[in-house]
């Protein structure tokens, strides 16, 4: 039987494979620790998982203080594409690169199906 | 004759040797720019490289009959001349530092209050990141994993600031500290908010685990699991 890091693995892999403009993704706890990841190997995952969970945070504060709302997405436009930032859970957020090229639209549609996904590994291993 | 040493994997080209040496003993060498020995009949054995070096990579060696060179009369004015000011010591009084020590607890207060504000949750992979960073500072605690030793590496480290007693878990893989006096606990208790739970504490306590990780080379979180009269903290590796 998988592990959850491998059930997670698996979405993300699934997750990289839907579209060629997505180069990588993890799963990052809201303490900065990578849970699963497919991120490049050029990528330093332990900066990348402290950003995102500090990213979080501020989402977080963004959406309670200005719209007294929880937060479920975060995105950082470049000029070499896009960082999307999901809530997954309580306590968890998913990182999605993409390249300048990618269509917002559908990597919307398939970060939020991995996200329930995902959400779902981490509730049956709770 | 005193005689200089540079470990040579400990420094970390930061320069000050070179800029500090009343003797030019030192000179950057290489790309990398790291600190050498050139000059070693010229040393005068006044160690101000080894109170200096942030790294604590330098050590002088037979300068035990040389009284150190910055704190002999006569070469004060020499001294103050290659500082260019007048030694801080001698500016400040006892009401300057208790200020002055009221000034750092303000601003560590402001700080970890802006980071609570800001970043919400996210400031504890913030605490520990700092940890990280500030591991660097100190290379001679990367000579062991072992959880004990590394604790107890620690505890020698920090004896200035703070004291804390451990106790290690069966698999030796976690412990549980409890700091009985605390730097950090005077700072909160001047802000009127209780050791250990204040926002500050669990900043460093996350710091705290960012310098077992880097070190031992695990994936450490703290967790606060008391806080009465002192701080009972879990420092685990994260599964």
């Amino acid at each position: 039987m998988a592990s959850r890091t491998e059930k997670m693995q698996d979405i993300l892999r699934g997750l990289r494979g839907a579209s060629p403009d997505i180069i990588g993704a993890a799963v990052v706890s809201i303490d900065g620790f990578i849970v699963a990841s497919v991120l490049p190997s050029e990528v330093d995952e332990e900066l990348v998982s402290g950003m995102a969970a500090a990213m979080l945070g501020v989402g977080e504060r963004i959406s309670s203080e200005l719209m007294a709302s929880t937060m479920e997405q975060v995105y950082v436009r470049s000029e070499k594409g896009y960082v999307v930032l999901n809530a997954v859970g309580a306590d968890s957020v998913l990182v999605v690169l993409t390249t300048k090229d990618a269509k917002l639209g559908l990597v919307f549609i398939e970060v939020k199906r991995r996200c329930q996904e995902l959400g779902k590994a981490i509730a049956a291993s709770a | 004759m005193p005689t200089v040493h540079i470990e040579e994997a400990g420094c970390r080209d930061c320069g000050l040797c070179v800029e500090i040496c009343p003797t030019d003993v030192f000179e950057e060498d290489g790309p990398k720019k790291l600190a050498k020995v050139v000059r070693q009949d010229d040393c005068i054995g006044c160690t101000s490289c080894v109170y200096l070096c942030p790294s604590r990579c330098l050590s002088v060696t037979d300068a035990k009959t040389q009284r150190p060179f910055h704190r002999m009369e006569s070469n004060r004015a020499l001294v103050s001349r290659f500082l260019q000011q007048v030694p801080a010591m001698e500016q400040l009084g006892q009401a300057d530092y208790d200020e002055a020590l009221k000034d750092t607890h303000v601003r560590l207060q402001a700080l970890s209050d802006a980071l609570k504000e800001i970043m919400g949750r996210g400031q504890r992979a913030v605490g520990r990141s700092a940890g990280n960073l500030a591991a660097a500072h100190m290379p001679e605690m990367y000579e062991t994993t072992e959880l004990a030793q590394l604790l107890a590496g620690l505890r020698r480290r920090f004896a200035h600031a703070f004291e804390f007693d451990a106790q290690l878990d069966t698999d030796a893989k976690s412990a549980t500290l409890t700091f009985p006096a605390c730097a950090m606990h005077k700072v909160v208790a001047a802000q009127g908010e209780p050791a250990g739970s204040a926002n500050l504490c669990e900043l460093f306590h996350e710091y705290f685990a960012g310098l077992m990780s880097a070190f031992s080379g695990k994936s450490y979180t703290s967790a606060t699991i008391g806080t009465v009269g002192q701080c009972t903290v879990k420092f685990q590796i994260r599964s």
